[in-house]
Protein backbone atom coordinates (compact mmCIF):
# COMPACT_ATOMS: atom_id res chain seq x y z
CA UNK A 1 0.00 0.00 0.00
CA UNK A 2 2.78 2.22 1.18
CA UNK A 3 5.53 1.47 -1.81
CA UNK A 4 2.25 1.83 -4.14
CA UNK A 5 1.60 5.08 -2.93
CA UNK A 6 5.30 6.13 -3.20
CA UNK A 7 4.72 4.88 -6.61
CA UNK A 8 1.71 7.63 -7.52
CA UNK A 9 3.67 10.33 -6.26
CA UNK A 10 7.05 9.85 -8.03
CA UNK A 11 4.47 9.70 -10.95
CA UNK A 12 2.88 12.35 -10.32
CA UNK A 13 6.19 14.70 -9.95
CA UNK A 14 7.38 13.51 -12.88
CA UNK A 15 3.94 14.44 -15.07
CA UNK A 16 4.14 18.31 -13.08
CA UNK A 17 7.78 18.54 -14.34
CA UNK A 18 7.27 17.67 -17.93
CA UNK A 19 4.28 19.88 -18.49
CA UNK A 20 6.66 22.61 -19.27
CA UNK A 21 8.30 21.63 -22.60
CA UNK A 22 8.93 25.37 -23.91
CA UNK A 23 10.41 26.32 -20.79
CA UNK A 24 12.96 23.00 -21.26
CA UNK A 25 14.44 24.85 -24.61
CA UNK A 26 14.88 27.98 -22.72
CA UNK A 27 16.64 26.41 -20.45
CA UNK A 28 18.79 24.75 -22.29
CA UNK A 29 19.71 27.63 -24.22
CA UNK A 30 20.81 29.18 -20.70
CA UNK A 31 22.45 26.83 -19.22
CA UNK A 32 24.82 26.72 -22.27
CA UNK A 33 25.63 29.76 -22.07
CA UNK A 34 26.52 29.79 -18.33
CA UNK A 35 28.37 26.22 -19.46
CA UNK A 36 30.21 28.83 -22.68
CA UNK A 37 31.54 30.98 -19.89
CA UNK A 38 32.15 29.05 -16.95
CA UNK A 39 34.21 26.83 -19.55
CA UNK A 40 35.69 29.57 -21.18
CA UNK A 41 37.06 30.91 -17.79
CA UNK A 42 37.91 27.63 -16.37
CA UNK A 43 39.70 26.84 -19.78
CA UNK A 44 42.33 30.15 -19.37
CA UNK A 45 43.13 29.90 -15.74
CA UNK A 46 44.02 26.17 -16.72
CA UNK A 47 46.31 27.15 -19.64
CA UNK A 48 47.48 29.42 -17.40
CA UNK A 49 48.44 27.39 -15.10
CA UNK A 50 50.16 25.38 -17.59
CA UNK A 51 47.76 22.08 -18.36
CA UNK A 52 46.55 21.08 -15.18
CA UNK A 53 45.01 21.80 -12.25
CA UNK A 54 44.28 19.51 -9.62
CA UNK A 55 43.89 16.61 -11.66
CA UNK A 56 41.69 18.66 -14.42
CA UNK A 57 43.08 19.29 -17.70
CA UNK A 58 41.04 21.25 -20.09
CA UNK A 59 38.88 17.85 -21.06
CA UNK A 60 37.83 17.53 -17.69
CA UNK A 61 37.23 20.93 -17.06
CA UNK A 62 34.87 21.26 -19.70
CA UNK A 63 32.93 17.83 -18.50
CA UNK A 64 32.83 18.97 -15.64
CA UNK A 65 31.65 22.55 -16.25
CA UNK A 66 28.68 20.61 -18.14
CA UNK A 67 27.61 18.37 -15.68
CA UNK A 68 27.31 21.17 -13.27
CA UNK A 69 25.24 23.19 -15.19
CA UNK A 70 23.21 19.50 -16.06
CA UNK A 71 22.87 19.10 -12.42
CA UNK A 72 21.02 22.41 -12.44
CA UNK A 73 17.63 20.74 -12.92
CA UNK A 74 17.37 17.63 -11.08
CA UNK A 75 19.56 18.69 -7.87
CA UNK A 76 17.24 21.78 -8.13
CA UNK A 77 19.91 24.02 -7.25
CA UNK A 78 17.70 27.50 -7.90
CA UNK A 79 14.29 28.41 -6.40
CA UNK A 80 12.75 25.36 -4.80
CA UNK A 81 9.67 26.99 -2.42
CA UNK A 82 7.11 24.10 -3.27
CA UNK A 83 6.61 23.59 0.92
CA UNK A 84 7.58 27.09 1.68
CA UNK A 85 4.80 28.73 -1.00
CA UNK A 86 2.15 26.05 0.62
CA UNK A 87 2.87 27.14 4.01
CA UNK A 88 2.04 30.61 2.99
CA UNK A 89 -1.09 29.70 1.62
CA UNK A 90 -1.95 27.14 4.78
CA UNK A 91 -2.09 24.11 2.47
CA UNK A 92 0.36 22.40 4.15
CA UNK A 93 -2.67 22.19 6.88
CA UNK A 94 -3.95 19.49 4.39
CA UNK A 95 -0.51 18.17 4.12
CA UNK A 96 -0.53 17.52 7.61
CA UNK A 97 -3.24 15.42 8.02
CA UNK A 98 -2.68 13.35 5.19
CA UNK A 99 -2.39 9.61 6.24
CA UNK A 100 1.51 9.90 5.47
CA UNK A 101 4.59 11.19 6.46
CA UNK A 102 4.97 14.91 4.96
CA UNK A 103 8.89 14.24 4.35
CA UNK A 104 7.87 11.24 2.69
CA UNK A 105 5.35 12.67 0.35
CA UNK A 106 7.40 15.10 -0.41
CA UNK A 107 10.55 13.27 -1.13
CA UNK A 108 8.27 10.95 -3.35
CA UNK A 109 7.23 13.82 -5.48
CA UNK A 110 11.07 14.90 -6.05
CA UNK A 111 12.25 11.68 -6.79
CA UNK A 112 9.72 12.13 -9.98
CA UNK A 113 10.14 15.54 -10.68
CA UNK A 114 14.45 14.91 -10.15
CA UNK A 115 13.71 11.56 -12.86
CA UNK A 116 11.64 13.49 -15.39
CA UNK A 117 14.50 17.17 -15.06
CA UNK A 118 17.58 14.38 -15.65
CA UNK A 119 16.10 12.65 -18.80
CA UNK A 120 14.22 16.16 -20.31
CA UNK A 121 17.15 18.51 -18.99
CA UNK A 122 19.96 17.28 -17.64
CA UNK A 123 20.90 14.39 -20.50
CA UNK A 124 20.24 16.95 -23.52
CA UNK A 125 22.01 19.61 -22.00
CA UNK A 126 25.22 17.02 -20.84
CA UNK A 127 24.61 15.70 -25.29
CA UNK A 128 25.22 19.53 -26.51
CA UNK A 129 28.16 20.04 -24.47
CA UNK A 130 29.34 16.83 -25.68
CA UNK A 131 28.29 17.76 -29.60
CA UNK A 132 30.53 20.89 -29.28
CA UNK A 133 32.96 19.95 -27.08
CA UNK A 134 35.18 17.02 -26.62
CA UNK A 135 34.18 15.32 -22.88
CA UNK A 136 34.91 12.26 -20.96
CA UNK A 137 32.42 9.55 -20.47
CA UNK A 138 32.23 6.71 -17.71
CA UNK A 139 34.30 3.64 -19.62
CA UNK A 140 31.87 0.72 -18.20
CA UNK A 141 28.58 0.01 -17.63
CA UNK A 142 29.13 -0.35 -13.59
CA UNK A 143 30.53 2.87 -13.62
CA UNK A 144 27.51 4.46 -15.14
CA UNK A 145 25.50 2.26 -12.58
CA UNK A 146 27.73 4.20 -9.66
CA UNK A 147 27.04 7.38 -11.78
CA UNK A 148 23.12 6.79 -11.38
CA UNK A 149 23.11 5.77 -8.04
CA UNK A 150 25.74 8.63 -7.15
CA UNK A 151 23.11 11.15 -8.92
CA UNK A 152 20.23 9.72 -6.97
CA UNK A 153 21.63 9.82 -3.80
CA UNK A 154 22.94 13.95 -4.64
CA UNK A 155 19.03 14.38 -5.49
CA UNK A 156 17.81 13.02 -1.91
CA UNK A 157 20.93 14.97 -0.13
CA UNK A 158 19.57 17.79 -1.57
CA UNK A 159 16.09 17.30 -1.22
CA UNK A 160 16.97 16.67 2.77
CA UNK A 161 18.58 20.18 2.58
CA UNK A 162 15.64 21.91 0.38
CA UNK A 163 12.65 20.56 2.91
CA UNK A 164 14.78 21.53 6.04
CA UNK A 165 15.05 25.63 4.11
CA UNK A 166 11.46 25.22 2.78
CA UNK A 167 9.98 24.84 6.84
CA UNK A 168 11.86 27.50 8.19
CA UNK A 169 9.05 29.80 6.64
CA UNK A 170 7.50 28.63 9.80
CA UNK A 171 9.38 30.74 11.81
CA UNK A 172 10.78 33.50 9.42
CA UNK A 173 7.39 33.69 7.94
CA UNK A 174 9.04 35.35 5.02
CA UNK A 175 10.85 32.26 3.14
CA UNK A 176 13.20 34.64 0.77
CA UNK A 177 15.88 34.87 3.11
CA UNK A 178 16.06 31.43 3.95
CA UNK A 179 15.85 30.49 0.47
CA UNK A 180 18.10 32.46 -0.78
CA UNK A 181 20.74 31.70 1.98
CA UNK A 182 20.12 27.91 1.29
CA UNK A 183 20.87 28.10 -2.54
CA UNK A 184 23.96 30.34 -2.49
CA UNK A 185 25.62 27.90 0.29
CA UNK A 186 24.50 25.18 -1.99
CA UNK A 187 26.48 27.64 -5.21
CA UNK A 188 29.24 28.25 -3.27
CA UNK A 189 30.31 25.36 -1.24
CA UNK A 190 29.14 22.37 -3.34
CA UNK A 191 31.75 22.33 -6.61
CA UNK A 192 29.18 24.15 -8.40
CA UNK A 193 31.45 27.21 -9.37
CA UNK A 194 35.20 25.56 -9.42
CA UNK A 195 35.97 21.38 -8.41
CA UNK A 196 36.05 21.33 -5.11
CA UNK A 197 40.36 20.18 -5.80
CA UNK A 198 40.91 23.59 -6.61
CA UNK A 199 40.52 24.71 -3.39
CA UNK A 200 44.05 24.51 -1.00
CA UNK A 201 44.11 20.35 0.09
CA UNK A 202 42.71 21.13 3.83
CA UNK A 203 39.79 23.13 2.66
CA UNK A 204 38.85 20.30 0.08
CA UNK A 205 39.07 17.72 2.34
CA UNK A 206 36.44 20.06 4.48
CA UNK A 207 34.34 20.99 1.64
CA UNK A 208 33.70 17.07 0.71
CA UNK A 209 32.79 16.56 4.06
CA UNK A 210 29.98 18.88 4.04
CA UNK A 211 26.39 18.24 2.90
CA UNK A 212 26.39 20.50 -0.23
CA UNK A 213 29.15 18.69 -1.80
CA UNK A 214 27.45 15.60 -1.76
CA UNK A 215 24.47 17.26 -4.26
CA UNK A 216 26.84 18.24 -6.81
CA UNK A 217 30.80 17.37 -6.30
CA UNK A 218 29.81 13.63 -5.44
CA UNK A 219 28.38 12.67 -8.49
CA UNK A 220 30.81 14.44 -10.85
CA UNK A 221 33.52 12.62 -9.11
CA UNK A 222 31.97 9.48 -9.31
CA UNK A 223 31.57 10.23 -13.07
CA UNK A 224 34.77 11.75 -13.77
CA UNK A 225 36.21 8.50 -11.52
CA UNK A 226 38.42 11.24 -9.81
CA UNK A 227 37.95 9.73 -6.76
CA UNK A 228 36.71 6.34 -4.60
CA UNK A 229 33.39 5.74 -5.32
CA UNK A 230 32.56 3.72 -2.45
CA UNK A 231 33.94 6.89 -0.09
CA UNK A 232 31.85 9.46 -2.43
CA UNK A 233 28.95 7.13 -1.94
CA UNK A 234 29.51 6.65 1.85
CA UNK A 235 29.43 10.27 2.47
CA UNK A 236 26.43 10.73 0.91
CA UNK A 237 24.56 7.79 2.91
CA UNK A 238 25.93 9.46 6.04
CA UNK A 239 24.27 13.08 4.59
CA UNK A 240 21.11 11.40 3.49
CA UNK A 241 20.72 9.25 7.04
CA UNK A 242 21.57 13.24 8.88
CA UNK A 243 19.52 15.23 7.08
CA UNK A 244 16.10 12.81 7.22
CA UNK A 245 16.79 12.69 10.77
CA UNK A 246 16.67 16.90 11.10
CA UNK A 247 14.24 17.28 8.79
CA UNK A 248 11.57 14.74 10.92
CA UNK A 249 13.13 16.72 13.97
CA UNK A 250 11.93 20.16 12.14
CA UNK A 251 8.83 18.90 10.58
CA UNK A 252 7.76 17.99 14.50
CA UNK A 253 8.62 21.39 15.69
CA UNK A 254 6.67 22.79 12.69
CA UNK A 255 3.66 20.78 13.16
CA UNK A 256 3.18 22.41 17.19
CA UNK A 257 3.97 25.73 16.17
CA UNK A 258 0.86 25.22 13.32
CA UNK A 259 -2.54 26.82 14.42
CA UNK A 260 -5.16 26.06 11.50
CA UNK A 261 -7.29 28.98 11.68
CA UNK A 262 -11.10 27.85 10.33
CA UNK A 263 -13.61 29.94 8.52
CA UNK B 1 7.27 64.95 -21.32
CA UNK B 2 7.63 68.17 -19.45
CA UNK B 3 9.39 69.45 -16.65
CA UNK B 4 6.46 69.85 -14.73
CA UNK B 5 5.68 65.89 -15.34
CA UNK B 6 9.26 64.44 -15.15
CA UNK B 7 8.80 66.05 -11.54
CA UNK B 8 5.61 64.24 -10.47
CA UNK B 9 6.72 61.08 -12.19
CA UNK B 10 10.06 61.19 -10.27
CA UNK B 11 8.32 61.95 -7.39
CA UNK B 12 5.52 59.32 -7.83
CA UNK B 13 8.64 56.46 -8.11
CA UNK B 14 10.06 57.88 -4.60
CA UNK B 15 7.27 57.05 -2.89
CA UNK B 16 6.13 54.17 -4.56
CA UNK B 17 9.50 52.26 -4.74
CA UNK B 18 9.96 53.94 -0.92
CA UNK B 19 6.69 51.59 -0.01
CA UNK B 20 8.08 48.45 -1.63
CA UNK B 21 11.29 48.89 0.67
CA UNK B 22 9.02 49.69 3.76
CA UNK B 23 7.48 46.13 3.10
CA UNK B 24 10.10 44.46 2.22
CA UNK B 25 11.22 45.41 5.78
CA UNK B 26 8.56 44.57 7.61
CA UNK B 27 9.42 40.41 8.32
CA UNK B 28 12.33 41.98 9.80
CA UNK B 29 13.97 38.63 10.71
CA UNK B 30 13.95 37.21 7.15
CA UNK B 31 14.85 40.38 5.48
CA UNK B 32 18.00 40.82 7.44
CA UNK B 33 18.72 37.19 7.29
CA UNK B 34 18.05 37.93 3.26
CA UNK B 35 20.14 41.55 2.80
CA UNK B 36 22.81 39.97 5.30
CA UNK B 37 23.34 36.50 3.69
CA UNK B 38 23.77 38.27 0.06
CA UNK B 39 26.28 40.15 1.37
CA UNK B 40 28.07 37.21 3.28
CA UNK B 41 27.28 34.56 0.78
CA UNK B 42 28.42 36.26 -2.41
CA UNK B 43 31.79 36.50 -1.05
CA UNK B 44 32.09 32.58 -1.91
CA UNK B 45 31.71 33.58 -5.52
CA UNK B 46 34.70 36.12 -5.61
CA UNK B 47 36.19 33.29 -3.50
CA UNK B 48 36.52 31.23 -6.12
CA UNK B 49 38.26 33.58 -8.48
CA UNK B 50 40.76 33.92 -5.43
CA UNK B 51 41.36 30.21 -5.30
CA UNK B 52 41.90 30.00 -9.03
CA UNK B 53 44.10 32.37 -8.68
CA UNK B 54 46.30 30.45 -6.52
CA UNK B 55 46.97 28.47 -8.81
CA UNK B 56 48.19 30.88 -11.61
CA UNK B 57 49.40 34.61 -11.99
CA UNK B 58 47.36 35.86 -14.78
CA UNK B 59 43.97 35.13 -16.26
CA UNK B 60 44.51 36.08 -19.71
CA UNK B 61 46.73 38.87 -19.05
CA UNK B 62 44.79 40.00 -15.91
CA UNK B 63 46.30 39.94 -12.60
CA UNK B 64 43.50 39.11 -9.36
CA UNK B 65 43.32 43.15 -8.54
CA UNK B 66 42.61 43.69 -12.27
CA UNK B 67 39.69 41.07 -12.55
CA UNK B 68 38.20 41.95 -8.48
CA UNK B 69 38.44 45.41 -10.14
CA UNK B 70 36.42 44.58 -13.15
CA UNK B 71 34.24 42.04 -11.16
CA UNK B 72 33.59 44.92 -8.35
CA UNK B 73 33.03 47.35 -10.96
CA UNK B 74 30.58 45.73 -12.63
CA UNK B 75 29.18 44.06 -9.97
CA UNK B 76 27.58 47.37 -8.61
CA UNK B 77 26.06 48.26 -11.34
CA UNK B 78 24.79 44.66 -12.17
CA UNK B 79 23.31 44.89 -8.06
CA UNK B 80 22.06 48.25 -8.83
CA UNK B 81 19.92 47.16 -11.93
CA UNK B 82 18.87 44.26 -10.15
CA UNK B 83 17.63 46.37 -6.99
CA UNK B 84 15.33 48.28 -9.40
CA UNK B 85 14.42 46.52 -12.43
CA UNK B 86 14.35 42.80 -11.41
CA UNK B 87 10.04 42.50 -11.13
CA UNK B 88 10.83 42.34 -14.80
CA UNK B 89 11.41 39.18 -14.52
CA UNK B 90 7.49 38.81 -13.39
CA UNK B 91 6.24 40.20 -16.71
CA UNK B 92 6.25 36.86 -18.15
CA UNK B 93 3.68 35.55 -14.98
CA UNK B 94 1.74 38.95 -15.50
CA UNK B 95 0.93 38.24 -19.40
CA UNK B 96 0.10 34.12 -18.49
CA UNK B 97 -1.98 35.04 -15.66
CA UNK B 98 -4.07 37.72 -17.63
CA UNK B 99 -2.76 40.53 -14.46
CA UNK B 100 -0.43 42.26 -16.79
CA UNK B 101 -4.06 43.91 -18.61
CA UNK B 102 -4.83 45.80 -15.36
CA UNK B 103 -1.54 47.86 -16.07
CA UNK B 104 -2.66 48.90 -18.97
CA UNK B 105 -6.04 50.32 -17.93
CA UNK B 106 -4.27 52.67 -15.13
CA UNK B 107 -2.95 56.39 -15.95
CA UNK B 108 1.03 55.74 -15.79
CA UNK B 109 3.14 53.86 -18.53
CA UNK B 110 3.33 50.07 -17.77
CA UNK B 111 7.10 50.15 -17.92
CA UNK B 112 6.95 52.94 -15.37
CA UNK B 113 4.49 50.22 -13.19
CA UNK B 114 6.94 47.42 -13.90
CA UNK B 115 9.50 49.08 -12.27
CA UNK B 116 7.49 50.57 -9.50
CA UNK B 117 5.96 47.10 -8.61
CA UNK B 118 8.12 45.72 -6.75
CA UNK B 119 12.01 45.75 -5.49
CA UNK B 120 14.88 43.39 -4.70
CA UNK B 121 15.81 45.34 -2.03
CA UNK B 122 18.53 42.37 -0.58
CA UNK B 123 20.56 43.16 -4.06
CA UNK B 124 22.00 45.80 -1.37
CA UNK B 125 23.82 42.84 0.34
CA UNK B 126 25.36 42.20 -3.29
CA UNK B 127 25.94 45.61 -4.18
CA UNK B 128 27.83 45.89 -0.86
CA UNK B 129 30.01 42.77 -1.62
CA UNK B 130 30.82 44.27 -4.64
CA UNK B 131 31.36 47.36 -3.34
CA UNK B 132 34.38 45.84 -0.83
CA UNK B 133 36.02 43.49 -3.89
CA UNK B 134 36.35 47.01 -5.87
CA UNK B 135 38.33 47.94 -3.05
CA UNK B 136 40.26 44.74 -2.63
CA UNK B 137 41.37 45.65 -6.16
CA UNK B 138 42.29 49.57 -5.65
CA UNK B 139 44.08 48.50 -2.51
CA UNK B 140 46.44 46.02 -5.68
CA UNK B 141 46.48 48.10 -8.29
CA UNK B 142 49.02 50.73 -9.29
CA UNK B 143 46.56 53.37 -11.02
CA UNK B 144 48.15 56.34 -12.13
CA UNK B 145 45.04 58.74 -10.84
CA UNK B 146 43.67 61.72 -12.81
CA UNK B 147 40.23 63.59 -12.22
CA UNK B 148 39.15 61.82 -15.54
CA UNK B 149 40.33 58.27 -14.38
CA UNK B 150 38.85 59.06 -10.82
CA UNK B 151 35.15 59.91 -12.99
CA UNK B 152 35.34 56.90 -15.45
CA UNK B 153 35.90 54.18 -12.37
CA UNK B 154 32.72 56.01 -11.04
CA UNK B 155 31.46 56.38 -14.24
CA UNK B 156 31.45 52.38 -14.62
CA UNK B 157 29.02 51.79 -11.72
CA UNK B 158 26.65 54.39 -13.45
CA UNK B 159 26.92 52.70 -16.77
CA UNK B 160 26.51 49.65 -15.87
CA UNK B 161 23.35 50.24 -13.82
CA UNK B 162 21.74 51.55 -16.81
CA UNK B 163 22.94 48.95 -19.24
CA UNK B 164 21.96 45.99 -17.22
CA UNK B 165 18.56 47.52 -16.20
CA UNK B 166 18.14 47.58 -20.37
CA UNK B 167 19.12 44.44 -20.80
CA UNK B 168 15.83 43.57 -17.76
CA UNK B 169 13.66 45.46 -20.43
CA UNK B 170 15.05 44.25 -23.12
CA UNK B 171 14.64 40.32 -22.26
CA UNK B 172 11.61 40.91 -19.99
CA UNK B 173 9.73 41.55 -23.71
CA UNK B 174 10.52 38.11 -24.70
CA UNK B 175 7.09 37.35 -22.58
CA UNK B 176 5.05 39.06 -25.20
CA UNK B 177 6.64 36.20 -28.21
CA UNK B 178 6.26 33.28 -25.86
CA UNK B 179 4.97 32.39 -22.68
CA UNK B 180 7.34 30.13 -21.37
CA UNK B 181 10.55 31.41 -22.25
CA UNK B 182 11.22 33.43 -19.23
CA UNK B 183 14.19 31.30 -18.17
CA UNK B 184 16.06 32.46 -21.00
CA UNK B 185 15.77 36.18 -19.80
CA UNK B 186 18.82 34.75 -17.41
CA UNK B 187 20.71 34.16 -19.77
CA UNK B 188 21.79 37.93 -20.64
CA UNK B 189 20.74 39.23 -17.37
CA UNK B 190 22.22 36.83 -14.81
CA UNK B 191 24.81 35.82 -17.66
CA UNK B 192 25.64 39.41 -18.54
CA UNK B 193 26.66 39.83 -15.09
CA UNK B 194 28.41 36.90 -15.06
CA UNK B 195 30.46 37.34 -18.29
CA UNK B 196 31.00 41.21 -17.64
CA UNK B 197 33.03 40.39 -14.25
CA UNK B 198 35.95 38.50 -16.48
CA UNK B 199 38.64 39.91 -18.81
CA UNK B 200 36.94 40.09 -22.79
CA UNK B 201 40.03 38.65 -24.11
CA UNK B 202 39.66 35.19 -22.11
CA UNK B 203 36.51 34.34 -24.35
CA UNK B 204 35.95 33.26 -28.05
CA UNK B 205 34.88 35.28 -30.89
CA UNK B 206 31.65 34.15 -30.79
CA UNK B 207 30.66 34.09 -27.42
CA UNK B 208 32.49 37.48 -27.31
CA UNK B 209 30.21 38.64 -30.05
CA UNK B 210 27.26 37.82 -28.66
CA UNK B 211 27.60 38.26 -24.69
CA UNK B 212 29.82 41.48 -25.06
CA UNK B 213 29.03 43.72 -27.93
CA UNK B 214 25.08 42.34 -28.77
CA UNK B 215 24.01 41.93 -24.86
CA UNK B 216 26.69 45.25 -24.99
CA UNK B 217 28.67 44.01 -21.45
CA UNK B 218 31.73 44.73 -22.39
CA UNK B 219 31.24 48.43 -22.43
CA UNK B 220 29.74 47.68 -19.31
CA UNK B 221 33.22 47.28 -17.57
CA UNK B 222 35.73 45.87 -19.60
CA UNK B 223 36.78 49.15 -21.88
CA UNK B 224 37.10 51.45 -19.47
CA UNK B 225 38.56 49.52 -17.40
CA UNK B 226 41.40 48.89 -19.66
CA UNK B 227 41.57 52.84 -19.86
CA UNK B 228 41.95 53.21 -16.32
CA UNK B 229 44.22 50.42 -15.53
CA UNK B 230 46.53 51.70 -18.25
CA UNK B 231 45.83 48.42 -20.71
CA UNK B 232 45.73 48.30 -24.41
CA UNK B 233 42.10 48.26 -26.20
CA UNK B 234 42.75 45.07 -28.06
CA UNK B 235 41.17 43.07 -31.29
CA UNK B 236 42.84 46.40 -32.83
CA UNK B 237 39.80 47.69 -31.68
CA UNK B 238 40.07 51.95 -31.84
CA UNK B 239 41.20 53.83 -27.97
CA UNK B 240 38.48 55.44 -28.09
CA UNK B 241 36.63 52.21 -27.61
CA UNK B 242 37.59 52.66 -24.09
CA UNK B 243 35.06 56.09 -23.88
CA UNK B 244 32.32 54.65 -25.71
CA UNK B 245 29.94 53.16 -22.82
CA UNK B 246 27.75 56.63 -21.96
CA UNK B 247 26.68 56.38 -25.64
CA UNK B 248 26.37 52.75 -25.69
CA UNK B 249 24.48 52.95 -22.18
CA UNK B 250 22.15 55.91 -23.69
CA UNK B 251 21.70 54.15 -26.89
CA UNK B 252 21.09 51.29 -24.98
CA UNK B 253 18.38 52.47 -23.18
CA UNK B 254 16.47 54.57 -25.11
CA UNK B 255 16.40 51.33 -27.84
CA UNK B 256 14.98 49.48 -24.89
CA UNK B 257 12.24 51.87 -24.17
CA UNK B 258 11.48 51.73 -27.89
CA UNK B 259 11.10 47.74 -28.23
CA UNK B 260 9.18 47.94 -24.79
CA UNK B 261 6.66 50.44 -25.91
CA UNK B 262 6.69 48.72 -29.96
CA UNK B 263 5.76 44.89 -27.94
CA UNK B 264 3.34 46.55 -25.70
CA UNK B 265 1.32 48.23 -28.52
CA UNK B 266 1.92 45.13 -30.18
CA UNK B 267 0.51 42.92 -27.07
CA UNK B 268 -3.00 41.16 -27.34
CA UNK B 269 -4.00 39.63 -23.70
CA UNK B 270 -4.59 36.07 -23.22
CA UNK B 271 -7.81 36.73 -22.60
CA UNK B 272 -7.93 35.01 -19.22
Amino acid sequence: MRLRLSGELVRYGWRRQTTYRGATVAGLFTNSVFAFIQGAVLLAAIRGAGGNIGGYDTTRALTYTWLAQALIGPIGVFRWSDIADRVKTGEIATDFSRPADLQHWFLAIDLGRAGASTVFRAVPQFLIGALLFELVLPGSVGRWLLVAVSLTLAVVVSFGLRFIANLAVFWTLEPRGVLNAHSMLLVGLSGFIIPLTFFPDGLAQLLRLLPWASAIQAPIDVFLDQRSAAAVIGVQLFWIIALVAAGQAVQRAAQTKLVVQGG
Amino acid sequence: MSTAEMRRTAHLWRVLVGARARSQMQYRASFAADALASFALTFLDFVAILVLFTHLHALGSWTVHEVAFLYGAAGIGFALADLFASNLENTSLLVRTGQFDVLLIRPAGSLFQMLTGDISLRSVGKAGQAAVVLAYALLGVTIAWTPLRVLMTLGIVVVGTLIFSSVFVLASCIAFATVSGEEAMNAVTYGGSFFAQYPLDIFGPWLRRFMGFVVPTAFVAYFPACYVLGKPVPFGLPDWFAFASPLVAALVLGGSVVVWRTCVHRYRSTGS
